[in-house]
């Protein structure tokens, strides 16, 4: 699975060549501001689990700032996908729906949806075959 | 890094913290239940982005010469792995936003009390007194528990003339004890017993003639029969000393120099 983070690499850098020129538009007194608001900002992922994880990499996280930006950054990556893999199973029950009327059912998050999400992302997933 | 996260996968607290947290974010979005492959793949590929974000931020801020990231570099970074940041400040503040409380620290066990055992050492005069006073004597004091091996010049040298001194003492001992003896004091004949004196005609004939252990080695190399005479022949000229020698040499008892006796008999 891990794998599948450094094979979408070049596809990171595909993107951002599109975003940079809207990175410029609206970057500059913003986000130093929203720099700042991040002093007193709890994001979903703590803290420490961020900074856990960039001491692996070699980074020095004695800026919460850092690690916020991180964090939220990685939050926002994974609640798109997630986004995107909800909207997949809707339009596929939408499609059922027809078939079965009236069946109210738990929204589950299931690899049939999340896998043409992540194939959008430029990520392709496959089963591991001794995932248990 | 693939092989090295699924290892820690299990057992590693702050995988367990980011698998909560991402199934905070599902529920945000309006999952009731998730499969475990999925949410798996999801922490997966949360940590690998945390992991290329932080990588990439550490390298910007090496490539502007600096060691400590600083915020516009991370922001660099996360550009460069095609992030939004327009989008960035709206998912901050969005409603229903759920922290739940990052795993607490865990409290550090109480060190107990170690046993003192002696007294520690003083510091040299040469050890400044800052430096960690020595441990317990029982720690790095050796005290050897066996005798040790006398090796000494002055003691072995000793041990083997007392050896020696001893050997002969019991040899003369035993040698008064079977044969003949001679006392010093004609009151009580076994205070002092002396080894009888044999006296002979030629008392240097002994010195002059070859000793018998020299003739007996020579005659093993050669035949048995004229080893026989030759000491025969020694024993011939009527000698005291060399009548003894035949009468030791008789007495040997290792077989190796034991005069051959079997090829006399099968050869008539």
């Amino acid at each position: 699975m891990a794998s599948g983070a450094e094979e979408n690499k070049p596809e990171f850098y595909t993107y951002s060549q599109e975003n940079q020129q809207s990175l410029e538009k609206s970057a500059g007194v913003p986000l130093s501001d929203f720099v700042l608001q991040l002093e007193d900002y709890a994001p979903t992922i703590p803290d420490s689990v961020t900074g856990y994880y960039l001491n692996r990499v070699g980074l020095d996280s004695s800026d919460p700032r850092i690690l916020r930006l991180i964090s939220l950054a990685a939050q926002k990556f994974i609640s798109d996908i997630a986004n995107d893999a909800l909207q997949h199973s809707r339009m596929r029950a939408s499609g059922q729906s027809s078939k079965k009327p009236g069946k109210d059912k738990k929204m589950t998050l299931q690899m049939e949806d999340l896998s043409p999400a992540l194939s959008e992302y430029g990520i392709n997933v496959k089963k591991p075959i001794y995932f248990v | 890094m693939a092989a090295e996260t699924n290892v820690v996968s299990t057992s590693n607290p702050f995988r367990r913290a980011l698998k909560t947290s991402i199934s905070a974010l599902l529920v945000e979005i309006g999952y009731q239940a998730a499969e475990n492959l999925a949410v798996e793949t999801l922490v997966e590929m949360a940590q690998a982005y945390i992991w290329e974000a932080g990588r990439s931020s550490h390298a910007l801020a090496e490539l502007a010469g600096r060691t400590h990231v600083m915020p516009s570099d991370v922001v660099l970074a996360l550009v460069e792995m095609g992030l939004d940041f327009t989008a960035i400040p709206k998912h901050a503040k969005r409603e229903n936003k759920t922290v739940f409380l990052p795993p607490a620290q865990t409290p550090p066990v109480a060190q107990s009390k170690i046993l003192q055992v002696g007294d520690k050492r003083k510091h040299p005069s040469h050890i400044p007194e800052h430096l960690p006073p020595f441990p317990d004597p029982h720690t790095h004091i050796k005290t050897p528990c066996f005798k040790q091996p006398a090796n000494e010049y002055q003691l072995v040298r000793e041990k083997a003339a007392s050896q020696k001194r001893d050997v002969e003492v019991a040899l003369t001992r035993f040698i008064a004890k079977t044969g003949t003896t001679q006392s010093l004091f004609k009151d009580d004949p076994s205070a002092f017993p002396l080894i009888a004196c044999k006296p002979s005609p030629l008392p240097y004939l002994s010195a002059l003639l070859p000793s018998d252990y020299e003739l007996s080695a020579q005659d093993n190399c050669e035949a048995d029969m004229s080893g026989r005479h030759a000491v025969l022949d020694h024993d011939s000229m009527g000698d005291d000393g060399s009548g003894q020698t035949l009468g030791d040499g008789d007495m040997i008892d290792n077989p190796y120099l034991l005069p051959v006796r079997v090829a006399r008999k099968s050869w008539r």
